[in-house]
């Protein structure tokens, strides 16, 4: 709990909050002003809300949110040599990585919170006949749970290239391809391994349909499971090379 | 000259193993996948649309990744200076910071200038491939070159500004997420608002109109804007002239 506290300690007054604050916010402001513009066209209330304000947030920039996230947690360590301040430090490289993880996905679940707050602030404002799903709420936060591994790999690249910008960028280029490689129809195991993209993509395009059997559930799960301890596995082995 | 020279193969040098060459790989490759998908849908690939469509997919990606591709590697550019407080050691060994200025954007700049002539050469060789059989649109083609090479220019003094004036990354790197989001979805929403931000002014170079017509889509081919050339040169020569005299926060 005390490494848990640490790292959220680093956050602390960071300048990280103000893209969590404003990319939601604008995301929605301008999906609401091109759904007013087109509303004899969208005509499904909430979900054709939805696909104007999640469908660039949730497919491009929501990625390059966590890689900005990933990146800011580690460029603190390597600014005036704190790295070697974790030699010294009583916690394994495994804690302080999952520590790091937890925060990270701790600030993107807030961060979605925020967005579904806001989304709900502005369908209200259109006083729709229908209601508000609690659909939206479950299917982001398994978009959270499953993004886990956008934080994992965004994480390794930092650690392997130390450097905040190729970072931010890799993360928005990963997220670009991610989306394109869910939405082929060729190689339909990719979106297993991609589970937040594909059912980012789910939801943008047949919300009312969205379905995946326990079958399907479980083969994200294991992909996630999977690429998480790879990923974790090599942030360790990147960070005693680092270290040395 | 000889001086600017100098500077120029330092900056060089710390460029050495940056990883860049692989952004800019992973950027060509997804305009490359962006065109095969443009190539499945079903048009004409004997008219000269045929071109005018691929080059519709490779702008509109660009709003979304160009801004923080820009803003990533010019903030990181910059920041191999803020490290360490290279900016005091430079300006203690008289090294004029105008010209350090010129030199560092020359470097950033020329490397974008390469990726878009790159960039369309592929684009050129895919169209041929994948049996676009109509003459290449040499004048338009030049034109929205030209058109992106500015737009490449303003936006990356505006992040150069950014970098310069904050030491931290974060605020460029927000800026050009935020500035890139705001600009996709104006292409949608306004063209008023279109006019008005820098992000979204590669929408100016797409020219393919989709009309309908007794339920199906005509497509026509509209004139070229060429205001995101005049307006990025504005912008960009602004932006320069006030760069060369900031005051570098550390």
């Amino acid at each position: 709990m005390e490494i848990l506290k640490v790292e959220f300690l680093k956050f602390k007054r960071s300048s990280v909050i103000y893209p969590l604050l404003f990319l939601p916010l604008v995301s929605i402001l301008y999906g609401s002003l091109n759904y007013y513009g087109n509303k004899e066209v969208l005509t499904n209330e909430w979900i054709s809300l939805w696909t104007q304000v999640y469908l660039f947030y949730g497919s491009f920039f929501f990625p390059s949110l966590i890689g900005i996230l990933c990146a800011y947690s580690w460029n603190n360590e390597y600014k005036s040599r704190g790295i070697n301040l974790i030699l010294t430090s009583k916690y394994s490289f495994s804690k302080i990585i999952f520590a790091k993880i937890i925060v990270v996905m701790t600030f993107m679940l807030l961060t979605q919170m925020y967005f579904l707050c806001l989304f709900y602030i502005s369908g209200s404002s259109f006083n729709f006949n229908s209601n508000f799903t609690f659909d939206f709420i479950k299917w982001a936060f398994i978009i959270i749970c499953f993004s886990i591994v956008y934080v994992v790999i965004e994480m390794y690249v930092f650690l392997k290239t130390k450097n905040f910008a190729i970072t931010v960028i890799f993360s928005l280029l990963f997220g670009v391809m991610t989306f394109f490689a869910v939405s082929q129809q060729y190689f339909m195991e990719i979106g297993y391994l991609l589970a937040s993209a594909k059912i980012s993509l789910y939801m943008n395009n047949h919300f009312s349909e969205i379905y995946f059997s326990p079958y399907e559930m479980l083969k994200m799960v294991f992909y996630t499971i999977s690429v998480c301890v790879l990923f974790v596995y090599l942030q360790i082995r990147q960070l005693e090379k680092n270290i040395r | 000259m000889k001086n600017l020279i100098m500077l120029y193969n330092i900056e060089r040098k710390k460029f050495i193993q940056n990883r860049f060459i692989f952004i800019f790989a992973i950027y060509l490759l997804i305009n490359l996948f962006i065109c095969g998908l443009q190539v499945r849908n079903n048009f004409d690939k004997s008219t000269q649309i045929a071109w005018y469509m691929l080059f519709e997919a490779s702008i509109f990606i660009k709003v979304i990744i160009c801004p923080i591709m820009i803003a990533s590697i010019v903030s990181y550019s910059v920041q191999v200076e803020h490290n360490n407080n290279m900016w005091k050691i430079l300006k203690s060994s008289g090294v004029p910071f105008d010209k350090l200025f010129i030199v560092k954007f020359i470097y950033i700049f020329k490397k974008f200038i390469l990726v878009y002539i790159i960039e369309f050469l592929i684009i050129y060789v895919f169209g041929k491939v994948c049996g676009i059989t109509s003459s290449f649109p040499i004048i338009d083609s030049f034109k929205k070159l030209i058109g992106i090479i500015i737009i490449t220019f303003s936006i990356s003094m505006l992040h150069y500004l950014i970098s310069l004036y904050f030491s931290n990354q974060v605020i460029s790197l927000s800026v050009s997420i935020v500035g890139s989001l705001m600009g996709i979805i104006s292409i949608f929403i306004s063209k008023v608002l279109m006019y008005l931000f820098v992000y979204s002014w590669f929408g100016f170079l797409m020219q393919v109109d989709f009309v309908k017509s007794l339920d199906v889509f005509n497509i026509s081919l509209r004139e070229l804007s060429l205001y995101p050339i005049f307006a990025g040169l504005i912008l960009g020569t602004i932006l320069f002239v006030i760069g060369k005299n900031i005051e570098v926060c550390d």
